[in-house]
């Protein structure tokens, strides 16, 4: 599985819980990382375009009901999606466990 | 209300900023994420509005353009990255950059047809792009001068001396021209002169100038260091001043800053440097060395040959500003004080002025050469770009499946062309990456090969626009190669796709395009060999011409006597004298001489004076014709090899008994038509004394290439007159070794007598002829090279296209051998057909030929531009050489083994 570039990851994390447009995906993500990542338009839509690409996320149906702005459009993670975020959080995780023993077996040598 | 209506203003407009920038993305991202993109857009834009003000909204935007800006180019990598899996269609940048990278793809797969093409084209573009640098340079660019095209040169013909121009200037006229003249804003006056600069390593013979201190108004070129003259060192008995050239500069004084007040020895003499030009200033030659102050004399007229230039107001013309010097003329009976001369001017030598521009001045006739010279780089360019083209036509039938295929699939021929045209653009970029670096070297041997009297070689490099032009023609070149291919496989798209893989025969309609190629190939090169050939055949004419003097085991050099040196008539007869005396004694030489001022061949004017002959008096207002002035040792007649009828002179001529002269046969004839000259008498128009004419002379060339033999008068040494004595003297040596193994010899003879004398121009006759003829040479080896070049190509692309078609033929000639056809049967065969295109190709280059000889009729000398010989022997070797590119392909047809050739479908 590839490793997923750090945009499409904290689009993948937006999107676990349920489906988002682009919009709020942004807002979301922008709110959880306290301002460090925002996904201008361009690149949101992009990143989502190569997403659905690989076949990790696919449009849905809006949530809201019919009476929903006709415009907006609502993504959710595919299996595909859930199981490379899986992938992701424990390569994540591995690396971070790595990291951690390391530094541990360094302040033990010290 | 009005605060927010500007806000929601503010929005929208950002909102229209962003949809216009959107533009950027691929269509078909754009289709599918568009709206909510500016939805997306508008939510952040209204959000920042509503949080922190209509600054924000600006922020945001420019913030989002920037993303979309930096986003665009990979969602078009993206596009392509699907387009290509996908049907192949698709249209915009994605798919443009696909058509690219498989162009290059295509490309790499065939690395001999991919270097072919870029070798030849290299080739062709190094060739043209070097010649172009030289027109350009010479030509084309404008002086290094502000406001150049303002510049202009007054020049002076004479109707009645029959000299239409090139006499120059006298300082009466330019005195007068200066007082009068309403249309220049500043004129200055100069003449070249040679000075012995003395100082470390012994003297040495330096290129000045002496110009008026207006020179740097009619210039606007400032001293990089110092200053120029002023207006006071240029009236009679200021201070003496010098400017020294950028590289004089450093190679006497080490580019020191000092060297301002100090002072450099001009012919004995010590003059205070007071300011060294740019290293770009090369007026009036790159050679200049040093400048003085021309000193114009307030009164009287003085000699032509000097030179004048000009700085015309604006709104004024060279044409009219020579129509207002004209008007002038008559006014200057009245204005000189020197009444007698300017009669004789005006109203026996019909003298007026002449206009013309600075730079058609400078560039003079070497111009009609360098733009023969680009023409023929064009021809080889263009026989580059045919054979390169005939290599993809070649490719393109075998692509030409491919291309039926996908349009058949729906691709325009807008975005087949491309393809093709994308690699096309790949090749000639490549072959123009060749083609300037070697360009580059070129210009660097052209520069070095050139001959001196190629003006302004020292601009001639590889600048901006010359990159441009080279550009220019890589773009050209991509199109014209790129638009063969597409131009046939529309047409019989459903023929092809029917027709398969099948290949029986070759479609006519296909060999016609190559074939066409292949007899313009063949044409072209004809032009250019006949070109070089007239051009040879000149040179052999120059080599040949009979000079009227022998040049074999001669040396030659000069000597200029300085005035404060030799100020005496006495001290300088005293001098050459004894040096003619020291040189025949010398071991080795077999004769010495002197000539004054002009020994035949080299450049710069001759003392030209009109003479009366007695008994022989001119009709009333008949002009007599100019003759040379040249002071002649005893020794110089027989050390030349000049045949004498009568004497030459003796060593007592001149001083004793009564003056007497030599003529040449053309003088003679010209002042004593159908009578002995020898032994009757002529003087010097405005002289008192006759002289008796004691020799007739056989004429000599002054120049290799003019059919003119000058009327000389020859007087000996020691008639010489005060201002003639500080010109120089030409000596000749002919000698039994080899000449230039006696220039040490010559030396230490010259440094016996003065030590701080310099030789200039030490060579031997041969030598100096060679650089008369050298501007032939250059053009010789240039179209030669070039039409040899044209000549390999050429047979290549005959060979080419004939080997090719033999391949696409082998079934149809398997058939032949198979039915009973005999190999020679098939060996005739290939070579009628070829021989048909060559044949036509012929045809077409004798045609052209003839047509564009004639534009170098100004460089041929000796052979007329239908010389039969040229057009009948280059043309046997054009057919020679293409029938050997035919013979070659015939007889692999020939020889095809008719079962191998049938199952080779």
């Amino acid at each position: 599985m590839p490793e997923l570039s750090a945009r499409a990851f904290q689009i993948l994390v937006s999107l676990a819980p349920v489906p988002m447009h682009g919009y709020a995906i942004r807002q979301e993500v922008e709110a959880r990382t306290d301002g460090a990542v925002r996904l201008w338009p361009a690149t949101l839509y992009g990143t989502l375009a190569e997403l659905a690409e690989d076949g990790l996320i696919q449009e849905t149906a809006s949530p809201e009901g019919p009476d929903d702005d006709p415009r907006r459009r609502y993504y959710a993670l595919t299996p595909a999606g859930r199981s490379a975020l899986r992938a992701e959080a424990a390569r994540l995780e591995a690396l971070a466990r790595l990291a951690r023993t390391r530094l541990a077996l360094a302040e033990a040598g010290a | 209300m009005s605060r927010r209506g500007g806000r929601s203003g503010a929005v929208r407009l950002a909102r229209d900023v962003y949809r216009r920038a959107s533009v950027l993305l691929p269509r078909e991202f754009r289709n599918r994420f568009g709206e909510e993109l500016e939805v997306c857009f508008a939510a952040i834009a209204r959000d920042a509005r509503d949080r922190r003000g209509r600054l924000a909204v600006a922020w945001v935007t420019l913030r989002s353009v920037l993303d979309l800006v930096a986003r665009a180019p990979r969602q078009h990598l993206a596009g392509a990255r699907a387009g290509a899996l996908g049907s192949g269609s698709g249209s915009g940048w994605g798919a443009g950059w696909r058509d690219v990278r498989q162009a290059a793809r295509r490309l790499r797969r065939r690395p001999s047809f991919t270097v072919a093409s870029v070798l030849t084209l290299g080739l062709g573009i190094a060739a043209a792009t070097s010649v172009f640098s030289l027109v350009y340079g010479v030509v084309l660019s404008p002086l290094p001068y502000p406001d150049p095209g303002r510049l202009v040169v007054v020049d002076h013909g004479g109707s009645g001396l029959g000299i239409d121009r090139g006499l120059g200037v006298t300082y009466g006229f330019y005195r007068f021209y200066r007082e009068h003249a309403r249309q220049a804003q500043a004129m200055a006056l100069y003449h070249r002169t040679a000075l012995s600069l003395s100082g470390r390593g012994g003297p040495r013979r330096v290129q000045a100038t002496e110009a008026t201190p207006s020179l740097e108004k009619v210039l606007r070129v400032q001293p990089e260091l110092g200053r120029w003259f002023t207006a006071a060192e240029g009236r009679p008995g200021a201070a003496p001043a010098a400017v020294l050239s950028h590289r004089l500069w450093e190679e006497r004084f080490g580019g020191s800053p000092d060297v301002l007040g100090r002072t450099v020895r001009l012919d004995g003499r010590p003059v205070p440097v007071v300011g060294v030009m740019p290293a770009s200033f090369a007026f009036p030659s790159p050679e200049t060395a040093v400048w003085l102050p021309r000193v114009v004399p307030a009164a009287g007229i003085g000699g032509w040959n000097e030179h004048a230039v000009a700085r015309l107001r604006p709104g004024a013309t060279a044409a009219s500003f020579g129509r207002e010097l004209s008007g002038l003329l008559p006014l200057l009976r009245r204005d000189n004080d020197d009444p007698a001369r300017v009669t004789e001017y005006l109203d026996h030598a019909g003298i007026q002025p002449r206009i013309v521009s600075l730079k058609q001045s400078v560039v003079g006739d070497v111009q009609s050469t360098l733009w023969i010279l680009l023409g023929t780089v064009g021809l080889v360019l263009l026989i580059a770009v045919a054979n390169v083209a005939n290599l993809f036509l070649v490719r393109a039938e075998e692509g030409v499946r491919e291309t039926a295929v996908r349009t058949a699939l729906g691709a325009t021929r807008l975005r087949l062309a491309w393809g093709f045209l994308a690699e096309t653009l790949l090749l000639t970029g490549s072959a123009g990456i060749v083609g300037v670096g070697a360009a580059a070297a070129g210009i660097r041997i052209l520069r070095a090969s050139a001959p001196v009297n190629v003006p302004r070689l020292g601009e001639v490099g590889m600048d901006p626009v010359v990159l441009a032009v080279a550009l220019a023609t890589c773009l050209a070149a991509a199109v014209l190669l790129g638009v063969i291919p597409t131009l046939r496989p529309m047409r019989d798209l459903s023929g092809t796709l029917r027709e398969g893989g099948r290949r029986s025969t070759t479609g006519r309609t296909r060999l016609r395009g190559r074939s066409l190629l292949m007899a313009t190939q063949v044409a072209l090169a004809l032009v250019l060999l006949i070109g070089a050939g007239l051009l040879f055949r000149t040179f052999r004419s120059l080599r040949a011409v009979d000079l009227g003097f022998s040049t074999r085991q001669a040396l030659t050099f000069t000597i200029g006597l300085s005035e404060t040196s030799y100020p005496t008539e006495a001290d300088f007869l005293r001098f050459h004298r004894e040096l003619v005396g020291r040189l025949a004694a010398l071991p080795g030489v077999e004769a010495a001489g002197a000539v004054g001022n002009c020994l035949p061949l080299t450049e710069g004017m001759c003392w030209g004076e009109t003479l009366q002959a007695e008994g022989f008096p001119r009709p009333e207002g008949a002009v007599p014709p100019v003759t040379g002035m040249r002071l002649a040792t005893p020794g110089y007649f027989r050390t030349m090899g000049i045949p004498l009828r009568g004497r030459g002179f003796r060593s007592g001529d001149g001083a004793s008994r009564g003056p007497v002269v030599v003529l040449s046969q053309a003088a003679a004839r010209a002042y004593f038509p159908g009578v002995d000259a020898v032994g009757r008498r002529v003087r010097v128009s405005g002289d008192t004394a006759w002289a008796t004419v004691v020799g007739v002379a056989r004429d000599v060339r002054s120049k290799a290439e003019t059919d003119e033999f000058e009327r000389v008068l020859y007087q000996p040494i020691a008639a010489v007159a005060r201002g003639a004595k500080a010109r120089p003297m030409a000596y000749v040596l002919r000698t039994v070794v080899p000449p230039t193994s006696l220039i040490p010899v010559v030396r230490r003879a010259v440094a016996d007598l003065d030590p701080s004398l310099p030789l200039a121009q030490v060579e031997t006759l041969r030598d100096r002829i060679d650089r008369a003829t050298a501007p032939t040479a250059f053009a010789l080896t240039l179209i030669g090279l070039a039409a040899a070049i044209a000549l390999l190509l050429g047979a290549v692309g005959v060979y080419a296209v004939v080997a090719y078609a033999v391949s696409q033929r082998t079934v149809e000639i398997g058939v032949r051998l198979a039915l009973g056809a005999r190999p020679a049967d098939v060996l005739r065969l290939v070579m009628r057909q070829g021989g048909v295109v060559v044949g036509t190709g012929i045809a077409a280059g004798l045609v052209a030929a003839a047509a564009l000889t004639r534009l170098m009729t100004g460089m041929l000398y000796g052979v007329h531009p239908f010389d039969p010989l040229s057009y009948v022997a280059l043309t046997a070797l054009m057919l020679g050489v293409a029938a050997l590119a035919l013979w070659f392909p015939a007889r692999r047809a020939a020889r095809l083994d008719p079962q191998e050739a049938l199952r080779s479908n």
